[in-house]
């Protein structure tokens, strides 16, 4: 899906900054231009954000649960 | 009616436009994006669909003016634009599903509201809206029991 339509920039590629560590609008513009002119999708880019940190948040609590990895 | 009501009933009319306004843009490029695709049945079909939402502008348009308000045309929602057609349908049922919502509590408010005209012009525009919701969802239907290539090969005309 193009989340951005100023520039061009889908959902993945808005994914792809936020798993290489961009976490603020400013810090996704530098790395995909995604909302850097209109402002109108900035909404779904916040989406996109906290939708990938509560995932990471998610696998980071299941290695950090007893017996699920260590004994691996 | 009282000035209240009235400018109750202009404000949802005019928050259904806007959806309208919206869904017209977006409808519309997905057509396009078909017709650059090769799936010419989509576009003719997609294409009816945009200019059904026109229609629907159209009157709310009409509607606002009966009533002494001023139709915004300029606010416009977030278009979500798919990048394959099985993208699209998802993406343009989940516009219709909200429109459903806004049109019944639209339905209501206006009834609420002593406006059966305006009532009237959204149940009909909301029928309009789940027949194309069900023209979507067999789509989708189809894609997952023909798979996504055979649901798309019949979509390019013949030459």
């Amino acid at each position: 899906m193009i989340i951005c339509l100023c520039e061009g920039v889908s959902d993945r590629e808005i994914t792809l900054a936020v798993k290489s560590g961009a976490n603020t609008l400013e810090q996704i513009a530098q790395k995909c231009r995604a909302g850097i002119n209109c402002g109108s999708c900035h909404e779904q880019i916040v989406k996109i954000i906290e939708t990938s940190k509560d995932l990471e948040e998610q696998k980071s609590c299941d290695i950090a649960t007893p017996g699920v990895y260590r004994n691996v | 009616m009282s000035e209240s009501s009235k400018k109750a009933v202009i404000e949802v009319l005019n928050e259904v436009l806007t959806a309208e306004l919206t869904a017209i843009n977006q409808y519309f490029i997905h057509a396009e994006l078909c017709a650059h695709w090769g799936f010419k049945k989509l576009y003719k079909e997609v294409r009816a669909q945009s200019i059904d939402e026109m229609k629907h502008a159209e009157q709310l348009i009409e509607r606002v003016l009966y009533l002494n308000g001023i139709p915004n045309v300029q606010r416009l929602g977030k278009v979500s634009i798919g990048e394959t057609v099985k993208e699209q349908f998802q993406l343009d049922a989940v516009v219709e599903e909200e429109a459903i919502v806004r049109l019944g509590r639209g339905v209501m408010l206006c009834r609420e509201n002593g406006d059966i005209g305006s009532a009237m012009l959204l149940e009909t525009i909301l029928k309009s809206e789940e027949e194309h919701l069900n023209w979507l969802r067999t789509q989708l239907e189809l894609m997952s029991q023909l798979s996504e290539q055979g649901y798309l090969a019949n979509q390019v005309e013949a030459q």
